[in-house]
């Protein structure tokens, strides 16, 4: 089994009384060399994960470790594009990607955030820039510090179609040359569909579904027949019309054919029904669970 | 700007960040620096006219046409020592607009605006991030005040004026010596720990100036006390030259000291009854000489150092505590 880019032991965090917790009881593995999705509706704690795993925050509760160590050791080896791309906004896109390569010395790829920035008005302030503009900054600093692990908050919500195709080429093309790990939040899930193979949906501040988005996929079926006992398989979501009954379920078993019409669900449906359903168990795939806690502190 | 291109990653990004403030910064200190020199060249010259033309201020020489010469020359000088008393005014009030900077712009608006997520997750950690921004205006800061308050020194005792700065006055002992090195790095790490916990620009900036300023306008009074007083006494005070009064009062017989107050509001006439009925034998002065200037100056900038110590530990506790 390769390392984990990420994983999370009973990861709680919350940000004083009165606001709640934003996560609580998280515990999951994300292993190394994916482009996983992290959806969920929005305020179900994905951009807290993502900055508890940059080493911006302090969880209240558990540990989370990011390529064999604490966030703050793996500082250097991690890219950070939070949601609303902050960049420093009386400096130039040059002034920028100079300061990339100041604040990233050893690992600095002026190749790579050149590729993304290009485009982008080498001498304009940042604070001019349109906000597909300082997505294409932001992820051009990331790329530049050449990293094993990009988190990237929300990374495709400010571009057009046709840019973000570009980009997620670029990314893609990372992954492939260096196997990076890629975590991509996004409360659109056809924004990330098609490009990731790994899958986290996080709401409530827990994760409910982890693993390879195929194997979750085949976990799954969509069942279409007469109205009947379901048993032995765990129903997500069912809905009947007439004695006409539609079924999303979790396999437990070899499915009867003879008596249901079964299909694969798409992973929006998938991700939709668990959304629908808050009661439906959280599943997560052999590579997605995480470790008892003495085995991660034994390694 | 040889100097700064050595600099390190995070502090020569602080830098450009912040370049128009340096730039803006750095020439007012020139042209202080120029305004003393001419200053001093001036006075000077103005100096050497009055002593040329063999007119004295004191009207002894009798001669008429002195009177207009004498005025000339001392409504000049006076002018001069005023101008001098302003850039000093002015560098006591740089640690306070230091604080203030370093508190708002510096930090708190990287935390209000979010930006901290961006310098927190290149290579260089937050420790490193925060030790860029007190280390880039206390090397700049400290070499900065301590030339132009070189300059002001040298100029007021370019000449012999005849206003003479004393050695405790306010804006003379403020501006020499060590306290201002201690009052700029003590601002700087105030200005520091209220920018990370208050995390509001403008609400750091004020309180930062509000604590810095207090803490000066503090140490402007009590620092007489800082270190032990000589003390003369006796019937009559052979009151010395060059020395900084900080108290004086009555003795009674017993040594009891009694408040300059007793007795004061009496006419001449009656005081020797008054002395007498309140038991005072003598009178007694608690003063500064010349001497304790050193001393004054150390404990003074000790303290300040020591709080300042205080302030950045706790600042950099609470960056590492909350990111971990």
């Amino acid at each position: 089994m390769t390392g984990a880019a990420i994983e999370a032991n009973g990861l709680g965090m919350a940000y004083g009384r009165r606001r709640g917790r934003a996560l609580s009881d998280c515990s999951f593995r994300l292993p190394a060399g994916r482009i996983c999705a992290l959806v969920g509706p929005n305020g179900a704690g994905k951009s807290t994960l993502l900055a508890l795993a940059a080493g911006l925050l302090r969880p209240t509760e558990g540990s989370v470790r990011v390529l064999g160590s604490t966030p703050a050791e793996a500082r250097a080896r991690i890219a950070y594009v939070a949601q609303d791309k902050p960049l420093y906004p009386q400096l130039t896109v040059a002034d920028t990607l100079w300061a990339g390569a100041e604040l990233n010395p050893a690992t600095w790829d002026r190749a790579a955030a050149d590729r993304v920035a290009g485009p982008l008005p080498q001498d304009a302030k940042v604070r001019t820039l349109s906000g597909g503009q300082r997505t294409r900054l932001a992820l051009a600093l990331a790329l530049g510090k050449r990293p094993e692990l990009m988190l990237l908050d929300e990374p495709m919500a400010d571009l057009d179609p046709l840019v973000r195709h570009q980009l997620m080429g670029v990314l893609m093309a990372e992954v492939a040359e260096h196997g990076t790990t890629i975590v991509m939040s996004s409360h659109i899930l056809t924004e990330l569909e098609g490009a990731c193979d790994y899958l986290l949906l996080v709401e409530g501040g827990r994760v409910r579904l982890g693993g390879e988005s195929e194997d979750i996929l085949a976990a799954h079926a969509v069942l279409t027949g007469q109205v009947r006992d379901l048993a032995p398989h765990t129903v997500v979501e069912s809905r009947t019309t007439g004695r006409q009954l539609t079924a999303l379920v979790r396999k437990e078993g070899p499915l009867d054919d003879t008596a249901w019409d079964v299909t694969e669900p798409s992973l929006e449906e998938l991700l939709l029904a668990h959304l629908r359903s808050p009661e439906a168990p959280a599943l997560l795939t052999p590579s997605a669970r995480a470790r008892a806690r003495e085995e991660v502190v034994a390694a | 700007m040889s100097t700064l291109t050595a600099l390190r990653g995070p502090a020569r990004v602080v830098v450009r960040q912040h370049r128009w403030t340096l730039w803006i910064a750095g020439g007012l200190a020139l042209l202080t620096v120029a305004g003393l020199i001419a200053l001093a060249l001036r006075s000077a010259h103005v100096a050497e006219v009055f002593a040329a033309s063999e007119c004295r201020t004191d009207g002894a020489d009798g001669n008429r046409e002195c009177m207009q010469v004498a005025s000339n020359y001392l409504d000049s000088m006076f002018t001069y020592r005023r101008l001098f008393e302003d850039v000093a005014l002015a560098l006591m009030a740089l640690p306070v607009l230091l604080s203030g900077f370093v508190a708002g712009p510096l930090i708190a608006r990287e935390l209000e605006t979010g930006t901290f997520k961006l310098s927190w997750t290149q290579s260089v950690s937050p420790a490193r991030w925060l030790a860029a921004r007190l280390a880039v205006p206390a090397v700049l800061l400290l070499a900065g005040t301590g030339v132009v308050s070189a300059s002001l020194y040298q100029a007021r005792s370019h000449t012999e004026s005849p206003y003479p700065s004393e050695w405790h006055a306010m804006r003379v002992f403020s501006t020499t010596g060590t306290v201002l090195a201690g009052h700029v790095l003590f601002a700087l790490c105030v200005g520091a720990l209220i920018g990370i916990l208050v995390r509001r620009t403008l609400l750091a900036l004020a309180l930062s100036v509000l604590v810095t300023g207090a803490v000066g306008v503090a140490f402007a009074g009590l620092r007489a006390h800082l270190w032990p007083p000589s003390t003369v006494s006796g019937t009559s005070l052979d009151v010395r030259e060059n020395i900084w009064w900080v108290e004086t009062g009555h003795l009674t017989g017993t040594g009891e000291r009694l408040s300059q107050d007793v007795c004061a509001d009496v006419s001449e006439s009656a005081r020797a009854r008054c002395f007498a009925d309140n038991g005072i034998t003598g009178h007694y002065l608690d003063y500064h000489p010349a001497s304790h200037f050193w001393p004054l100056q150390l404990v003074e900038t000790g303290i300040l150092l020591a709080l300042a110590a205080v302030a950045v530990t706790v600042a950099f506790r609470l960056l590492r505590r909350r990111t971990g």
